[in-house]
């Protein structure tokens, strides 16, 4: 992994696994930097995604590796205590013990993690809809938010264990928006999903007076339009311990005769959500009918 | 029972004046109605339509609807009538014909 974390949070801020930066940010305070009992010092920090202790490599030039982070698969003195069951679904765990994404599996138990996304979630929800309407190119109606917020609670994808606060915006489309129809949403005009749809019979694209770079998509008259929105496929690649590249498959399905007619391979931006989340700039201004809608729906967890 | 005047009714017979689909962002509805009877109009929206007709359904009224059929509604209007099994019968319609 290429960053790391000084708290067990997971709104905490993510550092770039470099020694000028580790040295500002721990000033080698304890429990970041310790020395063991033949006097060698180590330096510790948390992993972003997991929360379990690990160790920086590299920091110091004595080896030429480049800075990385390595699970310490066992207690440190003065970090959060190692937790297994959360190591397995942390990308940046071994080959042999990570445990791949798949759509059956469930957290068992709500812990402090599984509460920090809930309530990002429910504080965020504007941002969430927010990057996940950038990212595809769409802008949906505020009442097919609360109807994919809806199916994200029913489904309990707040338990998913591949969740962070990277993923979560993606990972809420991925579950949430699951089978819901285009129909009456509004596509970015010249992007590929809007492309693809146009060239199919029986689709119109209106245009708006609201935003000239959107057009709302509606039948032609007398045709039913069954199109869904499908997603598939999370993937989670430690690419050389490193970087990490999250993706899922975005498609559109026509429900009427099964066929797919849009699909497309979407990568996730490890930093786009937590920096629109910290972001003071205006186009970020807070959209009060999403938060009223999930401060509705989203009743505490516990 | 009788709970209505039957002259009454067929004195105030309602007429459909026209229909408007709705291209409103933040509208729930998608098609409303505009109604009239000899003293009154009045508006339904698409979605009252398919309350009454589930209605009717589950009265036994009218017979029950397909399960493909009422799944693509609930989908469209965001409902979940396919879920009680008083309004539908098991089909197997995939990929769908409708014509
Ligand atoms: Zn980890």
């Amino acid at each position: 992994m290429k960053y790391f974390k000084i708290q067990a949070t997971r709104n905490a801020a993510r550092y770039k696994i470099d020694n000028k930066i580790f040295d500002n940010v721990t000033q080698r305070k304890l429990p970041f930097e310790q020395r063991n009992s033949q006097g060698k010092l180590s330096q510790y920090a948390i992993c972003p995604s997991c929360l379990n202790p690990i160790q920086l490599i590299g920091l110091s030039h004595e080896i030429k590796v480049s800075p990385h982070g390595k699970h310490t698969g066992k207690n440190i003195a003065g970090l959060p205590q190692w937790n297994a069951q959360r190591y397995k679904y942390c990308p940046f765990a071994s080959h042999k013990e990570y445990q791949k994404p798949n759509d059956e599996e469930l957290l068992q138990e709500v812990d402090q993690s599984v509460i920090e996304l809930y309530d990002l979630m429910r504080s965020q929800f504007d941002k969430v809809v927010y990057v996940i309407q950038n990212t595809l190119h769409i802008k949906c109606s505020d009442n097919f938010w609360a109807n994919a917020l809806q199916s994200y609670i029913i489904n309990r994808v707040y338990l998913y264990p591949w969740l962070s606060e990277v993923n979560l915006p993606y990972i809420f489309a991925y579950r949430g928006m699951q089978h819901m129809r285009c129909f009456g949403q509004q596509f970015e005009i010249d992007s590929e999903i809007y492309n693809a749809l146009a060239k199919l019979k029986n689709v119109k694209f209106e245009k708006t007076n609201i935003n000239s770079q959107y057009a709302i998509l509606r039948n032609s008259y007398g045709c039913y339009l069954n199109l869904l929105f499908r997603f598939s496929d999370h993937q989670q690649n430690a690419v050389c311990g490193e970087q990490l590249i999250e993706t899922m498959m975005f498609c559109v399905d026509d429900a009427d005769n099964g066929k797919t007619v849009f699909e497309q391979k979407i990568s996730f931006d490890e930093t786009y959500f937590m920096n629109t989340v910290r972001s003071k700039r205006a186009v970020h201004y807070r959209n009060n009918r999403l938060l009223d809608i999930a401060a509705e729906k989203m009743l505490p967890l516990l | 029972m009788n709970i209505y005047d039957h002259n009454e009714m067929n004195d105030k017979k309602v007429v459909l004046e026209s229909s408007e689909e709705i291209v409103c962002n933040n509208c729930p509805e998608t098609v409303i109605f505009h109604l009239k009877d000899n003293n009154h109009e009045f508006s339904m929206g698409l979605s009252t339509v398919i309350e009454c007709l589930i209605f009717a359904v589950q009265c036994g009224e009218l017979p029950k609807l397909p399960l493909s059929w009422l799944t693509d509604v609930d989908r469209a209007n965001y409902s979940s009538y396919s879920e009680d099994e008083r309004n539908f019968y098991f089909d197997d319609n995939f990929p769908r014909k409708r014509e």
